[in-house]
């Protein structure tokens, strides 16, 4: 069969890019195989357990959200390479390296840099595994341990415990994340161009690069459909999933587990996931900081750093509020309709930015816009908040989402029966029950706006205050100076993204804690 | 275990929290309305440029320009093919005045839509001859040349290839990186199919993919790879490792041309054009003029080690002289790299896209 378009002959299997498609799909198995037991490892030893660190360990694992893919992949192929970490730590002619890797055409050994497959699925999972993380420890903080110790009495040890009764709790928060993780690799360019893994989404950025918007076009909505495929698995495995509590009066705090001599392989394994995650492009950003001092250059990160906090906050603010009547409509009415709409949001997340932010573009340009809404509307800050509030709002829902099904409704029907409206009850029952998931949902969106790039580039606001050459955000300057490899330049960018989204991340952890105390 | 109660005062639920949504509200307001006020002193004054180069290179010269002339102007960096997009999409509402890109693809990509104003003639007068455009809708700002990157580390002097087309030889097999998505690239191939056609071409690319050319994102990761001990050969153009050498002299990549007049050495420029829809155009065209000065085309040779595209600039290195150019350069007229399409095409159909 074949059907004739523009430029090129379009047979079936071509239409349907199976190569690429697989490729998408061995790649996210890939980074899931990794992730799941990491983060849901890592959750457990972070909340349930007297591992020491444990609250910087937190910290560390949230930090690689603060970090641009395209800065990950960076690191990792910095790792090895003849001029690499590797090579610098240990020397070219150390045994160990000659040993493991064969000499090049001069006789010297040949240190190979990750790249293909397994480099993408390395700088993948290390980038995604907070998405993963966040969510299950979030669960794990509120479970109710009386279901375990209910267990416990019944004769089950402990592993037959955490598989029958903890790991199913854990079931809403480890799809959502993995919904999330998903979205994220079938629809990454930065990391799978750089380490040239040839996918659908390395794919899509071709075809625009080359004009081609039927082409990527094509190829975003096969990315759709993938997306609306992965949300109706995980519909599917969450059907009839409840999980609040039907017993009276409030859960205890969980017991900690005393680990003993297991802290210290405990805590070796935490450093090592967070060296990789975190450190490792932490340490590359730091490493080209230091050959700053070489080139003359003026750094000035602060109107950037204004930028970045004038788009993100709002969105983020914005996406966690819609997330509620979202969350709720799946949560609390078990309508078909309640699933999809929570659901809708997959989609503007799916598509990449790029072609949503053109799509954007064509909307406000369409001939039918009055000239004075265009030019209210189009390159103002309210439309860049809109467009990432609806491109990241899918992060958002995940969380509200997972703390909404451990609330109670009787709580609610409680404050009815006492006479309370639903607005009264929706603002002092619920809200609060939701305020941890609130704050998780406000600050993944955040980090995801401070390095969202091909948007801001796009619908960048102009004529603002402070920013009289135009608007400009930390990620953007950062890929300014590393598209013309200088990395020393861009170091400063990155690192005040790091800077700021892990302070910003720590205030909550401890706002959270005074609010437990 | 003991039984705890948890008995806690709960706050008047309507004062605190609430006061500190208004607060919050009343903040944000207020940021709404400073941006208002700044947006309607703005709009409409600022001469706006869509630059698809990056702003380490143009802000300075943009801040010059503005100090020199009082012209207040507006950037918005991007990709060069993104910006053309938003531009083909905005229409006759672009708020674009100029559009300034690093590759000539999306320069006539903008003519081919209607949507760039006729230059006066003069306007070209001093650029060099072999640089000047056709079409009369843009202006090149600098010109660059295609290179051959190597590692001396694994390939001697003696060895290096003479033409692109020595680097079909089994010799180089998994040793050459090239970046096919990259706008130079397709020039250069474009280059190729003008002088040799379209059969050659074909030919040439397919021989390239049978001896496994590593295929890069753009320029930067082949000389990366270069340094990595990933590939020994790459086909970049010339400014970017000079660029990277200030930061890192101890990089272990050269570079040098191919033979005299091989297609390996294409000069090709980047340009910018000022818009139809725009109502600046006077100033916009003053812009133009400004890059193509002296002065600036002399910054930009120290700044990003770029040819200059006038006769009359004196570059800072010798090396950087557009004269010693033309004697490596092919014998391919700009004028003639126009049809990206066909190239497109094939290297969709060579399966190299």
């Amino acid at each position: 069969m074949a059907i004739t378009a523009t430029d090129e002959e379009v047979t079936l299997s071509r239409w349907l890019e199976l190569p690429r498609t697989l490729r998408s799909l061995k790649l996210l198995a890939g980074v899931l195989a990794i992730d799941l037991p990491l983060a849901i490892a890592l959750a457990w030893l972070t909340t349930r357990t007297n591992l020491i660190g444990g609250r910087l360990f937190t910290v560390l694992a949230i930090c690689p959200l603060a970090v641009p893919a395209y800065i990950s992949a960076y690191a990792f192929l910095s790792l090895g390479g003849d001029n690499g970490v590797l090579v610098a730590l240990l020397g070219r002619d150390s045994w160990l390296l000659e040993t493991m890797f064969a000499a090049d055409v001069s006789g010297q050994t040949h240190v190979p840099r990750m790249s293909g497959y397994w480099g993408a699925v390395a700088a993948l999972a290390a980038y995604n595994m907070p998405y993963l993380f966040l969510p299950v420890r979030a669960v794990l903080r509120q479970l109710d341990p009386a279901l375990e110790e209910a267990s416990y009495s019944l004769g089950q040890n402990r592993w037959q415990t955490w598989w029958k009764v903890v790991l199913p709790q854990l079931r809403p928060a480890v799809l959502a994340g993995t919904l999330i993780v998903a979205l994220h690799v079938v629809s990454d360019f930065g990391v799978v161009s750089l380490m040239r893994y040839d996918t659908l989404s390395a794919a899509i950025y071709t075809r625009f690069l080359t004009f081609d918007l039927a082409g990527a076009a094509r190829l975003a909505l096969l990315i759709v459909t993938l997306a609306i495929l992965l949300v109706s698995g995980e519909m599917f495995l969450l059907r009839n999933t409840r999980l609040d509590r039907s017993a009276f009066g409030s859960p205890r705090v969980a017991s900690t587990q005393r680990l003993g001599w297991w802290q210290i392989p405990a805590m070796g394994f935490c450093l090592v996931v967070f060296g990789l995650c975190t450190i490792l492009p932490a340490a590359t950003s730091v490493y080209w900081m230091t050959r700053l001092w070489r080139i003359e250059a003026e750094v000035n990160i602060f109107p950037a750093l204004w930028g970045s906090i004038q788009g993100s906050l709002p969105a983020a603010l914005l996406a966690a509020a819609w997330a509620v009547p979202l969350a709720w409509l799946s949560v609390r009415y078990t309508s078909r309709l309640g699933h999809v709409l929570q659901r809708l949001p997959v989609i503007g997340y799916a598509v990449p930015a790029l072609a949503f932010g053109l799509s954007l573009i064509i909307l406000c340009s369409a001939d039918w816009v009055p000239d004075m809404v265009y030019h209210a509307l189009y390159q103002s800050l309210p439309l860049l908040v809109f467009a990432y509030t609806v491109h990241f709002l899918a992060e958002a829902v995940g969380p509200v989402r997972s703390s909404l099904m451990l609330a109670s409704p009787r709580l609610e029907e409680t404050s009815r029966a006492l006479g309370r409206g639903k607005i009264y009850t929706l603002s002092w029952v619920t809200l609060p029950l939701l305020r941890h998931g609130l704050v998780v949902a406000a600050a993944l969106v955040f980090l995801s706006c401070m390095k969202e790039l091909p948007l801001t580039m796009l619908l960048a606001p102009t004529g603002m205050l402070l920013a009289p050459t135009g608007m400009e955000t930390l990620a953007r300057a950062a890929w300014d100076h590393t598209e013309n490899a200088q990395f020393a330049q861009a170091a400063p960018y990155a690192l005040t993204i790091l800077a700021s989204s892990t302070l910003l991340v720590s205030l909550l952890l401890w706002e959270r804690r005074r609010a437990d105390q | 275990m003991p039984l705890r109660f948890k008995v806690t005062e709960m706050p008047c639920p309507h004062c605190l929290p609430m006061r500190r949504i208004l607060s919050i509200g009343l903040i944000l307001m207020l940021a709404g309305v400073i941006q208002i006020g700044s947006l309607a002193t703005c709009y409409g004054q600022n001469l706006v440029i869509y630059c698809g180069r990056s702003k380490s290179l143009v802000e300075p010269i943009v801040e010059r320009f503005q100090k020199e002339t009082g012209t207040k102007v507006e950037v918005r960096y991007g990709g060069t093919t993104q910006l053309a997009l938003a531009i083909q999409q905005e229409g006759r509402r672009s708020p674009a005045d100029l559009f300034w890109a690093q590759d000539t693809g999306a320069l006539e990509a903008i003519t081919a839509d209607d949507l760039f104003a006729k230059l006066p003639a003069d306007f070209n007068k001093n650029i060099i001859d072999r640089f000047r455009p056709t079409t009369g809708t843009w202006v090149p700002t600098t010109a660059r040349a295609r290179v051959l990157a190597y590692a001396p580390a694994r390939v001697s002097q003696d060895q290096l290839p003479q033409s692109v087309f020595d680097l079909t030889d089994a010799k180089w097999k998994g040793r050459i990186g090239w970046a096919p998505a990259n706008a130079s690239f397709q020039a250069f191939v474009t280059a190729m199919r003008v002088q040799h056609g379209e059969e050659k071409t074909a030919a040439w690319l397919q021989a390239m993919k049978a001896n496994q050319a590593k295929a890069y994102p753009k320029n930067t990761p082949i000389i990366d790879a270069l340094a990595a001990g990933e590939i020994d050969l790459g086909l970049p153009n010339h400014y970017y490792l000079l660029g990277m050498k200030k930061e890192n002299p101890n990089l272990p990549v050269e570079q040098t041309l191919f033979a005299d007049g091989d297609l390996g050495n294409l000069v090709f420029v980047a340009g910018i054009g000022v818009l139809k829809s725009s109502r600046k155009q006077a100033a916009a065209q003053k812009f133009i003029q400004y890059l193509i000065s002296n002065p600036i085309q002399e910054d930009f040779t120290t700044r990003v080690n770029e040819y200059p595209v006038t006769s009359s600039a004196k570059p800072a290195a010798a090396s950087l002289d557009p004269q010693a150019l033309q004697k490596a350069a092919p014998d391919v007229p700009y004028s003639d790299l126009e049809d990206l399409d066909g190239t497109l095409k094939l290297l969709r159909r060579l399966d190299l896209l």
